[in-house]
Order: structure tokens, then C-alpha cells, then sequence
């Protein structure tokens, strides 16, 4: 058995966590705090580049960087500059978080994600997914010296998520009973012989359990609002965005490799699923005042609709799913962008009500956030519209035409809470002092998050086209290799 | 029916039980003790599959170091009062009864699982009479397993640094 250890293939990941170790050993000694997002933002700069130059390759066969996964590693890094970014202006006003941890733990989590993206292997990524969520607990009780009971939310993330990992342990189990392997590769070998297709399909649900746990599906979103309440503001599109488009992206390439051939299968197993979280989160959405509540509720929702992707169940559609997690990536940094704005003057701005008359003081704000709730609601000339008009139309070629219209009618539901949050902006009246600086770290993830989602929202093709063609030659070289 | 089969209903069923009871018992001593009896059973199975390193490890690491210390903190913290069944006991059973109904969707597949046979022995890639179960072990792990292995390390790296983390005074702002 050949075993190729090409340590230059994992560079990223190596330089990743030797500087976040690096971080560690050297926070006690440095008074300035500064210095970690600095030496953040240089490693997530030096991995984009490693990204584009590291060549495709093989570490064990555990690990396989190839063309799906660092372009999406990429669209990753890229999301986690801009969250630093915003970060660093968070943590200017926020000066107790201000430590090497915060960086430091953002670090590891992004390793865990890179680890998850070029998995070939279950064990792998069942690994990579635990390393990527525990920083995120640790992260979200960062926030105890300002808010005392995130504790509470972290604890819930915490016992939510090792129960999903409980769940994908079981799902390991049964798989490699009755195949005798972890390798996808493998895997897909024994159900192509038309071998154990319903056990293995047991095993692939508990697997997707554990997912849509991270993904806060529906019967397993309860830690959601919390978690996400009770986090620092930045890691709370850390979590909405990162996280989610990462475990979304490893579920696609499990199903893509591993269990081609159950696809539609899974498809229909999901659709209950998918169809109460679209529905349960856009409803829960509309009573919430908090506007990180309801972003929580709104992401559950959002997961809901690029998991109609997967639905349809052949490979436009799961380009689609990317396609729809990096246009909600991107709307959910520049939305949180602006609340840390917000917050970084009033902690009480973060309830929608006392939101109003905003527009009098800072109408640019405003309407870089109306262009991103636009996006979220889905309204036309933007990415959000155009997103979800791809999923939809997915769903109605693979002929499911019922859930597609049953996913349209709970989304015009869901334009409710954003349309509200604009109305408060915009009409309601208020008398109140706001005194603003409008940063540097502030205005670049904004102004560039707002650029793309118009961008993307007038001339789309280019991108699905990137993303439809990394899984398509992805998996021409995976099972036809030359 | 074989031996094989009945000795590992014996362990499968105590260990569920056992670790069952360990949840809802009040005692936090019973707790341990229940786990104490759960992990000895484990590394009885391991034994059943002929790989005596791994039961040894599991006795000695889990069932003398861990569980012991286990014992030390319940001594040392006096637990009296949290011993009442709280608001947390019901929330888990909510998360539990969630699960029990999304398990609905799969109760026609259901008797497969129930009709598993335990015959993991035929499914193990090696034999073990042909080198030593050190051999093995240290053969998957730091050959095949590398990149896992290494994954693991970090992950308590990650564990260990946040559980320092969360244990310091913070200056609470209110």
C-alpha cells in the first residue's frame, strides 16, 4: 500500500496552526493586543496565495487539495479576511475581547475547515469538522466578560454539536460495517455494485444528522438564536457564514463521491427537513426584535434554501447549493458588518425598534443596508434574488414542482422580517444622538460585500459558472482519471 | 447460538444499561462508578475481537487515570446541592424526544439495525495471529491514520488551550 507524504501539499494548514500556536505562546508577553489581527490578516493574505501555488496533490489518502476544494478554500479565506477585518473593528470598542485567543482560536477553526474541504476520507472529516467547531465554542464564551450569559450559549452549542457528533460516529459505524471502509472513494465502489443500498443509506442519514446540526436544520435548531445571540458579533457571521458554507460544501463533496449513486435517495429524505427549517425559520424570524435573532432565525432559513439544492439531486443543482451558501456568505458579512457598527457606538441599536429614524443620521449606512436585506429577502436586482431564482429553478427541472412552490410561499413569508427592519430604518421617527466614525476596517468589508452582491446580482453567470465547473471536472478527474 | 454471540449480548447490554443509568442517577459517586462499569465492559469487547492492547490501554488510561480523577474532583467539589434533578435533566429529554421523532423517518428501515449481526471480527483488514497487535496498531496509526492522528493532537491542543482560557478571571463588564 502506497503511502505518499508530501508534507508541501498540507503547507496551508501547517502554516496555519504553527502561527496560531505562535500566537498562543507569545500573547502573555505583549501588551499591545493589536499585533494578533495584524499577524492574522498576513497568514490569511500568505494562504490565498499558498491556495492559488501549493500543487494538487495527495497526503495519505486522507487528504486530496485539488480544484473543488481550494477554489472553495479560497471563496473561504477570502470571507474570513473580511471577518477579521470587521473584527479588528469590533475589538477597537470591545477592548476586553481584545486578546491573541480570539485570533488565535479564528485560526484554528479555519484550519478545521480547510482539513473538512479536502477530506477524502470520513474519519477525516468527521475529525476536521470537530476542530473546526470546538474554537467556535471557545469563541463564543469569549464574549462572558460583556454578556454573562453567552456562557449559556456556548454550553448549548457545545451539547448540541456533540450529539450530532455522537450521531455521525453511529453513521461511521454502520458504514464501515458493511463496507469495511472509511475512503469515499471506496464507498462508492461497494454501492456502485448495487451493494447494502438501504444500510448504507441509514449510515448516510446519521451522517447528515450530525450536518444539519451544524447547518441548524430544523428539528436541530434550537441552539441557534442562542449561540448566535450570544457570540461576539463578528463570529456570529463567522458561524452563520464560514461554518456553514464549509460543512455544506464537505456534504456535497460526501454525496458527490461517496454516495452518487443514493443521491436522489437523500433527496427525498431531506425534503421534510428542508421544508420545516424554511418554514419554522422565516416564521420564527417575524416576531423576533432582537436583529441577531432574527438574522439566527433568517440562517436557518437560508440553509433551508440551498438545501433545496440537494433536493434535485443532480449537479447543477449542487452547484447551485454553493452557489446560493457564497452569495449568503457574502450578504451575511456586509450585514454584520454594519451591526458592528452599530454596536460598536450603542449595544441597544442591536433591537430593531429603537433602530428608527436611523436613516437621518447615517444615510449611507442605511442604504448599503438596504441593499443587503434586499439581498436576503430575495428582491431582484440583487444576489439573493438570483441565488435562490437558480435553487428553485433546480428543484422544478428535477420535477419536484410542489416543493418548489411550497419553498416560494414560505419565502415571501420571510421578506417580511427584513422589509420590517427597512421600515423601522426608514419610517419610523425618533430623537436621538448617534455620533459616528466611519472606519477604514469598517468600510472595506461593507463597501466590497455590497459591490459583489449587486455584481453578482446583474451578471451571475461567471460564478455559477466557476462553481459548476470546479465539481465538474472535479469529477471527471475523480472517477476518470487519464 | 454460539458464545461469541451470548457473551457480546452480555457486554452490549450492560453497557447500555450501565451508561443509561449513569445519566439519570443523582448520585454524582453512582455517576462514575456506573461509567467505571460501562468503559470495563468496553475493553472486554475490545478483548472478544482479540485485540488485548486496547483493552489493556482502555483499563489502565480509562478506568485508572481518568475515572479516578473523575472520583477526585466529585470528592473535592462537594456536590450536595446539585444533586435535585434541575431544569437541565428536561432539556436533555426535550433534545432526546426530537430525536426519537426525526427517528420516525426511518422506522421502515429500522429492522436492519435491530438485525445486525456482530460479526466485526470477519471485517478486520489484518489477522492478528500474523504480527503483534502493536504492531498494527502502530502500523494504522503513524502509516495510514497519519493525517487523523495529527488532527487529533490538535484538537486537544484547541481543548486544552480553551479550557485554560475559560478557567481565568475575566473582568466582567456589565
Amino acid at each position: 500500500m502506497g503511502i505518499t507524504l508530501n508534507f508541501f501539499v498540507i503547507l496551508t494548514e501547517i502554516i496555519f496552526i504553527l502561527i496560531s500556536s505562535f500566537i498562543f505562546l507569545i500573547d502573555k508577553f505583549i501588551k499591545n493586543k493589536n499585533y494578533a489581527f495584524y499577524i492574522t490578516l498576513i497568514t490569511l493574505i500568505l494562504a490565498c496565495y499558498l491556495i492559488l501555488f501549493v500543487p494538487f496533490g495527495e497526503f495519505t489518502y486522507a487528504y486530496k487539495a485539488d480544484f473543488y476544494s481550494s477554489t472553495l478554500k479560497l471563496f473561504l479565506v477570502c470571507g474570513a479576511i473580511l471577518i477579521s477585518l470587521i473584527s479588528y473593528n469590533y475589538l477597537q470598542y470591545y477592548i476586553n475581547l481584545n486578546s491573541g485567543e480570539y485570533y488565535g482560536f479564528l485560526l484554528f477553526s479555519i484550519v478545521g475547515a480547510f482539513l473538512m474541504l479536502s477530506g477524502m476520507d470520513l474519519v477525516t472529516i468527521y475529525l476536521a469538522m470537530e476542530l473546526m467547531s470546538f474554537p467556535v465554542y471557545f469563541l463564543i464564551a469569549l464574549n462572558y466578560a460583556y454578556n454573562r450569559p453567552s456562557l449559556e450559549g456556548a454550553l448549548k452549542y457545545f451539547i448540541v454539536g456533540s450529539l450530532g457528533s455522537v450521531f455521525i460516529l453511529i453513521g461511521l459505524g454502520i458504514i464501515y460495517y458493511f463496507t469495511g471502509t472509511f475512503i469515499l472513494q471506496e464507498i462508492s465502489k461497494v454501492l456502485e455494485n448495487n451493494l447494502y443500498l438501504r444500510e448504507l443509506l441509514i449510515g448516510f442519514i446519521f451522517i447528515l444528522i450530525g450536518f444539519s446540526i451544524k447547518l441548524s436544520l430544523v428539528p436541530f435548531h434550537m441552539w441557534a438564536p442562542d449561540a448566535y445571540e450570544s457570540a461576539p458579533v463578528p463570529i456570529t457571521s463567522f458561524i452563520a457564514g464560514i461554518v456553514k458554507f464549509a460543512v455544506i460544501a464537505t456534504l456535497i463533496k460526501i454525496i458527490l463521491i461517496g454516495f452518487n449513486s443514493l443521491r436522489i435517495e437523500i433527496g427525498e429524505v431531506l425534503i421534510p427537513i428542508i421544508l420545516a427549517s424554511i418554514l419554522i425559520g422565516n416564521i420564527m424570524a417575524i416576531k423576533q426584535d432582537n436583529i441577531i435573532r432574527m438574522l439566527a432565525y433568517s440562517s436557518i432559513a437560508h440553509a433551508g434554501y440551498a438545501g433545496l439544492g440537494l433536493i434535485s439531486a443532480d449537479y447543477l443543482g449542487y452547484s447551485f447549493v454553493i452557489f446560493y451558501m457564497l452569495v449568503y456568505l457574502i450578504t451575511v458579512i456586509g450585514t454584520f458588518s454594519i451591526l458592528v457598527f452599530l454596536a460598536n457606538f450603542k449595544k441597544e441599536l442591536l433591537h430593531i425598534p429603537s433602530m428608527a429614524s436611523l436613516c437621518e443620521k447615517t444615510p449611507f449606512v442605511c442604504f448599503l443596508l438596504l441593499i443587503l436585506m434586499f439581498s436576503l429577502a430575495g428582491i431582484p436586482p440583487t444576489a439573493g434574488f438570483i441565488a435562490k431564482f437558480y435553487v428553485f429553478m433546480s428543484l422544478i427541472k428535477s420535477k419536484y414542482v410542489w416543493v418548489a412552490l411550497l419553498a416560494i410561499l414560505f419565502a415571501v413569508i420571510g421578506a417580511y422580517p427584513y422589509l420590517r427592519v427597512l421600515k423601522v430604518i426608514y419610517m419610523d421617527k425618533q430623537e436621538f444622538e448617534f455620533k459616528f466614525k466611519y472606519d477604514f476596517t469598517f468600510l472595506i468589508p461593507v463597501c466590497i460585500t455590497v459591490f459583489l452582491v449587486i455584481i453578482i446580482g446583474i451578471y451571475p453567470k461567471p460564478w455559477t459558472d466557476i462553481i459548476y465547473k470546479t465539481m465538474y471536472f472535479y469529477l471527471t478527474s475523480l472517477f476518470y482519471t487519464y | 447460538m454460539n458464545w461469541d454471540l451470548i457473551i457480546f449480548y452480555y457486554l452490549a447490554i450492560v453497557m447500555i444499561f450501565s451508561s443509561v443509568f449513569a445519566i439519570f442517577s443523582r448520585h454524582p459517586v453512582y455517576t462514575v462508578l456506573l461509567v467505571l462499569v460501562m468503559i470495563v465492559h468496553q475493553a472486554f469487547l475490545l478483548l472478544t475481537l482479540g485485540a488485548e492492547f486496547l483493552t489493556v490501554v482502555q483499563i489502565i488510561v480509562y478506568a485508572g487515570a481518568i475515572l479516578v480523577l473523575f472520583l477526585f474532583v466529585v470528592y473535592l467539589i462537594n456536590l450536595r446541592k446539585e444533586t435535585r434533578r434541575n431544569v437541565f435533566i428536561r432539556l436533555v429529554s426535550l433534545i432526546a424526544i426530537v430525536f426519537l421523532l426525526f427517528g420516525a423517518f426511518l422506522i421502515k428501515n429500522l429492522f436492519i439495525l435491530i438485525s445486525l449481526k456482530p460479526s466485526f471480527r470477519a471485517y478486520l483488514p489484518f489477522s492478528i495471529e500474523e504480527k503483534s497487535n502493536v504492531w498494527w496498531i502502530a502500523n494504522y496509526l503513524f502509516r495510514n491514520y497519519l493525517l487523523q492522528f495529527e488532527i487529533i493532537g490538535v484538537i486537544l491542543l484547541v481543548a486544552i488551550l480553551g479550557a485554560v482560557f475559560l478557567i481565568r478571571k475575566v473582568k466582567t463588564v456589565e
